[in-house]
């Protein structure tokens, strides 16, 4: 998937049975030279690996985020990956107010590391959240204003923030909108078809991206998709995500240049 | 000459909130600065605390982080304070965990109803030896 797709950056979430050196060696064999970045060791849950050439470095390792500078062709983007709790074990209200909490956390993380940047003379920082969320593109903690404020119109996210309840709450574009409902792909990331509350949708677009809107010039969207296929294999079985052999959720690919 | 109805001047200010938990702990932040000749310092910030539980009468969570220029300013948590604004104590504190989880299942480690308390517990964090650990691998990997 990596060499078909020309992955630079991988984000990984629940990989622990994933041998991650054996996965850098056979990407070495093809050529291709992908270091793990990681400082403390901290975060088991989410791993990031990214091809030598690129400077990444790791700025913080959280137990549901794990943010990382990258500076490539001038550009400066805090890469902020996410891991929620699944939906499994907590209902959509409580992943809501959870999603409310991180985004409050990844915000100051972005003031303390953009008033660092201008201290040092750097350029800032342009935010990108993506992972697994848990939570719909339309669920309260990703659109609302206490959550991520993440919206599917770009001219409106262009303006770059809006005024709610007195003060100026910020913007994140959320491009994921325009995978929902394609027929050239998988419907989703996830698939789950056990009725519980009363509310079934199958298809769950768990797995976003999100960007601050001074990105979405920059962002690829003929690059962006659900990849349900590795080659001639397909991740889809049964019209399920064919989760014995890879995973219960379906990866995304973006692009930012 | 200005009228000044005022009590307050900043030496009686400092003086006065020179053993409040904030204090303390920044106190703490510079020493480790001092300690490692940079290579490391503390940064303490304030957030909005908001419990699920509404019987948890904390509103004000104080991180406290350890920073690492020559990483590009890396850094991790190592504590949080949770007080209320408008008093010195109680306050409590969590390791090793995060504002989400303390937001919704609040377990501190320590609870300190007086300075003295406080500090024995900030001792014992501090002193601890996953915290000293840490603090090494960072400074060693700051130097290569």
């Amino acid at each position: 998937m990596v060499l078909e797709n020309d992955i630079d950056i991988v984000m990984l979430v629940e990989a622990e049975n994933l041998d991650v050196q054996h996965f850098i060696s056979r990407l070495k064999e093809c050529g291709r030279n992908f270091e793990k970045k990681e400082i403390l060791s901290r975060q088991r849950e989410i791993i990031l690996l990214a091809e030598a050439k690129f400077k990444v470095a790791i700025y913080k390792e959280e137990k549901y985020f794990a943010a990382y500078k990258v500076r490539e062709d001038g550009k400066n983007l805090l890469l902020v990956t996410v891991h929620f709790t699944s939906a499994m074990f907590r209902s959509e209200l409580a992943r809501n107010q959870r999603a409310n909490d991180l985004s409050r956390a990844i915000e100051k993380l972005e003031e303390v590391c953009n008033a660092e940047a201008l201290s040092a003379g750097e350029k800032t920082y342009s935010t990108i959240v993506a992972g697994d969320f848990n939570l719909q593109p339309f669920s309260a903690g990703i659109i609302g204003m206490h959550g991520f404020h993440a919206i599917m119109d770009s001219e409106k996210a262009m303006k770059g923030y809006r005024v709610g309840n007195g003060s100026e709450v910020k913007f994140f574009y959320n491009p994921t909108w325009s995978l929902l409902g394609r027929r050239d792909h998988a419907l989703g990331t996830y698939y789950f078809d056990s009725d519980q509350d009363d509310n079934l949708f199958y298809w769950y677009m768990f797995d976003q991206v999100l960007i601050r809107p001074e990105l979405i010039d920059a962002f690829v969207w003929e690059e962006f998709e659900v990849i349900d296929h590795i080659g001639e294999d397909s991740l889809i079985r049964n019209h399920r995500i064919y989760k014995k052999r890879y995973s219960d959720h379906l990866p995304i690919k973006f692009a930012i240049r | 000459m200005k009228l000044d109805l005022w009590r307050v001047d900043e030496k009686t200010l400092r003086r006065t909130t020179k053993e409040l938990p904030n204090s303390i702990l920044k106190e703490q932040a510079d020493l480790l600065a001092e300690k490692t000749d940079g290579i490391i310092y503390g940064r303490i910030t304030n957030m909005k605390f908001q419990p699920q539980d509404r019987e948890i009468i904390y509103n004000l969570a104080t991180v406290f982080e350890v920073v690492v220029p020559q990483l590009d300013n890396y850094s991790y948590t190592l504590l949080t304070i949770y007080s209320k604004p408008e008093r010195d104590y109680p306050v409590a504190i969590t390791v090793g965990s995060n504002l989400i989880d303390d937001a919704e299942n609040f377990m501190p480690l320590y609870e300190c109803r007086d300075k003295e308390a406080f500090i024995q517990a900030l001792k014992t964090v501090l002193s601890s030896e996953e915290v000293n650990s840490n603090i090494s691998i960072l400074y060693s990997k700051a130097n290569f």
